[in-house]
């Protein structure tokens, strides 16, 4: 063999080698493709669909959820910043075996229980507030969002003059915001100074004529000015804006109460006790209106229907406060805080930070055993990170507190579907479409869902 | 010139208030200090006294004060008990303690007060609506009392009381009397309270409602508790300021009940004494959206002078003291936005009030008396204070209130935790004066200097037939295109008694065309053509005026 065979021939190897190499690489390559593609297919494994953990702003890590369930004394023994440690990521719930096709899934997550809250004290919970708020502050400090959010925590602290200078500060970082005009106008009608509260109500509507509450406020400043014809317009507008704010309905009747038009006061409450068959106060004003029309006995069905809202009423909290702390009850504190850490949570993803929002939004749930916002903030992230059966366990909740909500009942029969939960599916979907026969959504889907099962 | 032209817009407009209350606390010789009662325990009926009865108790003419005082609570210790104070009018704005020589010092828990001659024997006498035996002092006509609860029959237990009235309930010609009582208390019931760990009193329901009570009188100096038989006792709830009067004008003599943290009552008179609860219905039990206040102190006054009688209830923080206009037909309208009748009373609780024509316009103006239950509301919501300015709403005359707190004198600048308050013409210039009981406090005394130039007359009522004062009666009074009306009462406002001469501005008016007063019970007298700026006396039965030298007021503005 020659030298230059010799060299071609170890060149030759070389480039061999390379290319074997290099088609060993190209291989490993698409296999590892391949074997993505597949598992992703298969869908995500508890691993992926665990939420990262989230490295905020200000280098500080979130109480993690070991700490929110044993919550009086971890929270009473929360590390400072500097101090604290990563947090492990929580364990997630294990997924469900699955369930015959025909059962609905069971609500679990989390499943919130009265006296888990009750064992709370106020001080507790006020503090949860404040601190979940002062590190959304800290990790955001040229955000107005939080010091809004701050001003809401002063005002249930009954310092108005703080809240009054987060808004101003508001106001300051961020002109074209409503948030600040209305929360100070809100404060300025609590103490009857209704010229302010209009002026403030009026400068909202400016920045955005469609800001929803500010045509409540300022009729409400109206009423209190003696206006009543302007504050007509004034609830008139609101209702296009929020037409199912029994509150604003019952307003718009009150103001042609006082304008002796009892006759449209009248449709306004039967309005309001559609929206909230429960809505104590309309009953005594339709006793009221219904004597002045010489109904009477209309009017004495109402009254009795008040007199038996005004004893439960009463009754819920008899024992525990006095009129004078009708605001202040345990169970308005701990409401207070979950709709705190809601609109936390609501902040922190705007930014990015969802597995952070997560956190907050779970525990506004423990907090509050009814409210829906947290809880569909979480079926919606739930379902944008493809974590299906946990979404699917928040949308039975959202379907038990509010049964009348055909959405909640629409996204479960989704969900479902997506997990060829057929029988179950339709039956959601059947009872959205029962609370909203004319929705072509639902139907559309509905149908579609028929189809699949016929196929199969 | 613009800013010519604009000071001298905002000067003409400041002068509209032509309403001046000035303090002149300090030189009457006044020197009554209430206390509470209380050691830090924070029982709720150190928190709700109490109220003060301005009257002519020795028949001179001038109007007398009395003031009533706490007494020690349980774990409270003091070195001398403090008691109810009578201070006499000397005049001149000077007053003098008599209370020893006229045998009203009290030492029980003061909480309402009435006045009435309930023996008809021609002067005031005296009772006591107390936590714990309430006291009735029989007036001897000779500057003293004596005590007569006992023959009367009248010491209502132990009870914690609220506001009290005379009234002819059954139209007899003699004054019966009405006790309302606030709610059931004892050591034992007592509950501590606390916001965000600031310890502070406990609210009426941490406490069981009571009843009332209605005495008849049975014209031998004795009273027969009928308050089953009444339909009274029927009712229970949280009461406190209390009036009697006839919004329905049907003759007859009606009570309302200003409630706490409950519906309001009203209780209508068949006429015979018996009554049926008709808040509800009559519109007056809630306020304008449904709400039960936390009601306080309950004054009736024509607002309007379309001549039914209106009402205004004070209540808590965060709620407006409410003006229910009568409609005519049993039911009332809660205005108080409409008309501004709440204005300035949001942020604070509000007790003692008075629709008062203090300008003497011919309108009824507001005083509300304004002080916070909770001495530690500032630790808590910076949004009220314990200590308060009263409010001073001004009748514009076209159905409308405006408030005047700030400009109308020195006297609505003082700011104490008051509770009752009373109004009548201290000097006898012609034009009403404020009497306020301010809570572990002296009280304030305001004279009145409001601008001159107004004319006025005041009517004192000597029953023959029926009750000596007059009390239930009703009077109008007719002075050109001006119809006014008013009625005698006895107790009102906030647990308090004022008013037994009836007070009425007539403005620019210089001639009073008619005064007609209808007597419980039915008679009717005329006077007509009758000049004004005097207090003027009429004698049931004759139609003619009666005016002893003595009850003869001077001319605004001339010194006694």
């Amino acid at each position: 063999m020659t030298a230059s065979a010799s060299t071609s021939r170890k060149t030759f190897s070389r480039d061999r080698r390379g290319r074997v190499w290099w088609l060993a690489a190209l291989a490993v390559g698409c296999t590892g493709v391949v074997v993505f593609i597949v598992i992703r297919s298969l869908g995500p494994t508890a691993a992926e669909s665990a939420p990262r953990e989230d490295v905020l702003p200000s280098g500080e890590n979130l109480v993690n959820a070991e700490r929110d369930k044993a919550a009086p004394a971890a929270a009473a023994a929360e590390p400072t910043a500097a101090s604290d440690k990563p947090p492990s990521v929580p364990p997630e719930p294990a997924a469900p075996p699955p369930r015959p096709s025909g059962s609905r899934a069971t609500p679990s997550t989390p499943t919130p229980k009265t006296s888990d809250v009750t064992q709370l004290t106020e001080e507790q919970l006020r503090k949860e507030a404040i601190d979940a708020v002062t590190r959304l502050m800290k990790d955001f400090p040229n955000d107005p969002d939080p010091i809004g959010l701050m001003g809401n925590v002063h005002v249930g602290l009954g310092q108005t003059a703080e809240a009054v200078a987060c808004w101003e500060k508001c106001i300051e970082m961020a002109p074209n915001r409503v948030d600040g005009y209305l929360g100070i106008a809100e404060v300025r009608l609590k103490e009857g100074q209704f010229e302010k509260a209009e002026e403030l109500a009026r400068q909202a509507m400016q920045v955005d004529s469609r800001a929803a509450r500010a045509n409540k406020i300022l009729g409400e400043a109206l009423l209190g000015l003696g206006k009543p014809n302007e504050a007509l317009v004034a609830f008139q507008q609101e209702l296009k804006i929020s037409p199912n704010s029994a509150r604003s309905r019952f307003l718009l009747g009150q103001t042609y109460r006082q304008l002796g038009q009892h006759l449209e006061a009248k449709e306004r409450y039967e309005a309001v006790l559609q929206l909230d068959p429960d809505y104590t106060e309309a009953y005594y004003v339709l006793a009221i209106v219904c004597a002045r029309l010489r109904l009477q006995d209309e009017a004495a069905e109402y009254r009795k229907r008040f007199q038996e809202l005004k004893d439960r009423d009463w009754a819920n909290l008899q024992g525990i406060r006095s009129v004078f702390d009708r605001e202040e009850s345990l169970f308005s504190s701990s409401r207070n805080v979950a709709r705190t850490l809601t609109n936390v949570g609501l902040a922190y993803r705007q930014h990015g930070y969802a597995w952070t929002a997560e956190k907050h939004w779970r525990r506004a749930a423990i907090l509050d055993p009814e409210d829906t916002v947290c809880r569909e903030e979480l079926a919606a992230l739930y379902q944008q990170n493809r974590r299906t059966e946990e979404a699917l366990q928040v949308c039975e909740q959202l379907r038990e507190i509010a049964p009348k909500n055909a959405r909640y009942h629409y996204g479960a029969g989704v969900l479902y579907a997506r997990m060829n939960r057929v029988d179950v599916a339709l039956s959601a979907l059947e009872q959205a479409l029962e609370l909203d026969p004319d929705n072509e959504s639902y139907r559309d889907t509905c149908a579609r869902i028929r189809r699949t099962r016929e196929e199969k | 010139m613009a800013v010519l032209l604009w000071l001298c817009l905002l000067s003409s407009a400041r002068a509209q208030c032509t309403i001046r209350l000035e303090d002149v606390t300090a030189n009457t010789g006044i020197t009554f200090q209430h206390t509470h009662g209380g050691c830090g325990r924070r029982y709720i009926v150190e928190s709700v006294s109490a109220g003060l009865a301005l009257f002519d108790y020795d028949g001179d003419g001038d109007v007398d004060v009395y003031l009533l005082n706490g007494a020690p609570l349980q774990g409270t210790e003091v070195e001398a008990p403090p008691r109810n104070a009578l201070y006499r009018n000397e005049g001149g704005w000077r007053f003098t303690d008599v209370t020893d020589r006229a045998g009203v010092g009290d030492s029980g828990f003061g909480l309402g007060v009435c006045v009435g001659d309930y023996d008809n024997d021609g002067d005031a006498d005296l009772f006591l609506d107390n936590y714990g035996p309430n006291v009735l002092y029989r007036n001897r006509g000779d500057g003293t009392f004596t005590d007569a609860t006992r023959e009367a029959g009248v010491a209502g237990g132990r009870r914690v009381g609220a506001g009290a009235n005379f009234l002819d309930a059954d139209r007899d010609g003699d004054l019966d009397l009405f006790v309302s009582n606030y709610l059931m208390f004892t050591y034992d019931t007592h509950v501590a309270r606390t916001t965000r760990g600031v310890p502070k009193y406990p609210g009426p329901r941490d406490h069981a409602p009571e009843s009332n009570l209605l005495y008849r009188n049975n014209g031998d100096g004795t009273f027969t508790d009928v308050s089953e038989a009444s339909g009274i006792s029927a009712h229970r709830s949280w009461g406190m300021g209390t009036i009697c009067c006839d919004p329905d004008d049907d003759g007859d003599t009606d009570i309302l009940v200003a409630n706490d943290v409950a519906a309001n009552f009203l209780f209508m008179n068949d006429g015979t004494g018996k009554f049926k609860e008709v808040g509800f219905l009559a519109g007056m039990a809630y306020d304008f959206n449904g709400f039960e206040h936390a009601s306080m102190g309950v004054e009736c006054g024509d607002y309007n002078n379309d001549g039914r009688l209106d009402i205004y209830v004070t209540s808590y923080q965060k709620e407006l003291a409410s003006l229910y206009q009568n409609l005519g037909n049993g039911t009332f309208e809660d205005v108080t936005q409409m008309t501004g009748a709440g204005a300035g009373t949001l942020p604070y609780v509000t007790w003692g009030n008075g629709l008062v024509d203090f300008d003497n316009d011919g309108d009824r103006d507001i005083f509300v008396a304004c002080g916070h239950i909770q001495d530690t509301i500032e630790r808590y919501d910076d949004t009220s204070s314990y200590h308060a300015r009263n409010v001073l709403l001004m009748n514009t005359g076209n159905g409308r209130f405006v408030n005047v707190s700030d400009r109308a004198g020195v006297g609505m600048q003082v700011k104490l935790s008051s509770r009752g308050a009373a109004f009548d013409d201290l000097d006898n210039d012609g034009d009403v004066d404020v009497v306020v009981l301010n809570s572990r406090r002296e009280p304030t005394i305001l004279r009145n200097d409001s601008l001159p130039g107004n004319h006025w007359i005041q009517i004192r009522l000597r029953g023959t037939k029926t009750n000596r004062d007059g009390v239930g009666a009703r009077v109008t009074v007719t002075a050109g295109d001006l119809t006014q009306i008013d009625e005698v009462h006895s107790g009102r406002g906030y647990q308090s008694h004022y008013g037994t001469r009836l007070h009425f501005g007539l403005g620019r008016r210089d001639r009073v065309d008619r005064i007609e007063v209808r007597w419980i019970g039915g008679g009717v007298d005329r006077l007509e053509n009758v000049a004004v700026d005097r207090l003027v006396t009429i004698t049931e039965g004759t139609g003619k005026q009666a005016s002893p030298p003595s009850a003869q007021p001077r001319a605004p503005g001339l010194a006694r």
